[in-house]
């Protein structure tokens, strides 16, 4: 077998936990193993060492697996998810010189697409960005956009988060914002895209828009109003939508909207997963929250709702409700 | 680790620093995270000791770390981002509570470091009898491979598992 040598000991100790786990073990097999282990205490130690290696993590999954069965093999499932090895990745790295966006495409991870992309902003940053053609662009927290400027053509690509646009007046070349449900065309105007799980939405704040499905369905939209574009169809908002842009001055304004969507307005900017309990989900909310401190947003959610805000580390939070 | 050496590190850190941290922000064209990233390649150094006059080409050393740590940094994230999400859509009856899911999600990263750079048939034989608890005989059926590789691939796993030093 290739890689570092280990020592006899070692190699032994190996060799009876491949034994050992080959079957359900008779009791002739746990007597050599009991024999070998007491003859020397550098046999217990190597076995000890290879038991701890990984013996807390394992039992860790195995109790969760208890309570709930298929745990494990969910765990396993993940743990087999074929990632590019990181040797290969590496050589592409290598051979590109840097990240090449095209051989990357396929990588579905928000974070590396938004290393991609031509613009965007990180957890808890906004910025604002004047383009080529003078378009004042500005992209919400944790958003990336690709931008394609030719001759012909003004088309920016969202990748994900939301972005606000001012855009320049060009009658030659239409300026575009694509996303995963369609696009959206304008000439002078201002509006707000956001790339939403499974929909894309539109907010006209000055002028109009034109909103299309890839399929060529298309709705116009005027100063004021908003859609959401699904894979199949448009809807059209009827309620109030132009305080979304309120993040642009640093604010999360809500007028009438369930916890969760607040929450969800909140994630770009915390670090770590939030898990909102299914219980405390549609908790009507309003108010004017702060993004830049999200924990303050949500310590003052917690005073105004009968909820609970726990923290554990800085990656995992839990919103539930008050216990009574 | 003496004082001497520590802070030759700390000299080394700083005539290196801004040169790390423009290469990796070309990379991550993410200043917080390129930081971030910059000041893990150098806790690396830190805690395997490294004597920074034993290195001849503190750039080539330096990109080699770092390259690691953006991969590893995606990787982490992926499998937390993924597992957390199962982990919320378990029925409130059995959902681990808060302080489950992050041992949970060490347990989950912990393996995957562990088992890092094995071949895809090697991790799955190593976990099929980990984590499934399942006999060789299966094991060979399942993954369609004889019993003697089962026991090739689990004294492979197990290798590497016992010469693995955990990276925090």
């Amino acid at each position: 077998m290739s890689g570092p040598t280990l020592d006899r000991i070692s190699e032994q100790a190996i060799d009876w936990m491949v034994a050992l786990r080959a079957a359900t073990p008779d009791e002739a097999l746990l007597q050599r193993i009991r024999l070998w282990l007491q003859q020397d205490p550098a046999h217990q130690q190597a076995w000890n060492r290879l038991e701890q290696r990984l013996g807390h993590p394992l039992a860790a999954l195995h109790a969760l697996d208890q309570r709930a069965p298929g745990q494990a093999a969910e765990a396993r499932r993940l743990l087999l998810i074929p990632t590019r090895s990181r040797r290969d990745v590496l050589g592409a790295m290598a051979s590109l010189g840097l990240f090449g966006a095209a051989l990357w495409g396929g990588w579905r991870s928000d974070t590396t697409q938004g290393w991609l992309a031509d613009l965007h902003t990180g957890r808890g940053e906004r910025r604002s960005f004047t383009l080529a053609d003078g378009s004042r662009l500005s992209l919400n927290s944790a958003s990336a956009v690709d931008v394609q400027f030719d001759a012909g053509q003004r088309l920016l690509v969202l990748r994900h988060g939301e972005l606000l646009i001012q855009v320049a007046r060009d009658p030659l070349r239409p300026l575009r914002v694509r996303t995963a449900q369609g696009q959206v065309q304008a000439l002078g105007t201002r509006f707000l895209v956001s790339q939403e799980d499974d929909a894309t939405r539109v907010v006209v704040l000055q002028h109009s828009v034109r909103a299309s499905l890839d399929d060529g369905r298309w709705l116009a939209l005027q100063q004021g109003q908003a859609a959401l574009l699904h894979p199949n169809a448009i809807e059209r908002l009827n309620d109030e939508q132009q305080q979304r842009a309120a993040w642009l001055e640093g604010r999360l304004e809500v007028l009438d909207q369930p916890l969760h969507v607040v929450v969800d307005a909140l994630r770009p900017y915390q670090r770590g997963y939030i898990r909102l309990a299914p219980a405390a989900r549609d908790l009507r909310v309003q108010g004017v929250f702060p993004l830049d401190q999200p924990l303050q947003a949500l310590a003052a959610l917690a005073e105004a709702l009968p909820i609970s805000v726990e923290h554990f580390g800085p990656w995992l939070m839990l919103i539930d409700l008050k216990a009574p | 680790m003496d004082s001497t050496s520590t802070r030759k590190l700390g000299f080394f850190f700083s005539d290196h620093h801004r040169w790390l941290l423009q290469h990796i922000h070309k990379r991550l064209r993410n200043r917080a995270d390129a930081e971030d990233t910059a000041a893990e390649t150098f806790c690396q150094m830190l805690g395997a000791r490294v004597d920074p006059d034993s290195i001849q080409q503190p750039r080539a050393y330096l990109t080699i770390i770092a390259r690691r740590l953006i991969f590893d940094r995606h990787r982490r994230r992926q499998l937390e981002q993924a597992y957390l999400e199962h982990l919320a859509r378990l029925p409130e009856a059995v959902a681990p509570s808060a302080e489950e899911q992050l041992l949970l999600i060490e347990a989950l990263v912990t393996i995957d470091q562990v088992l890092d750079g094995l071949p895809a048939v090697v991790k799955a034989t190593f976990l099929y009898s980990q984590l499934d608890g399942m006999n060789y005989a299966d094991i060979a059926v399942k993954l369609q491979i004889s019993e003697r590789s089962v026991s090739r691939y689990m004294k492979q796993a197990l290798r590497q598992c016992y010469l693995c030093e955990v990276r925090a």
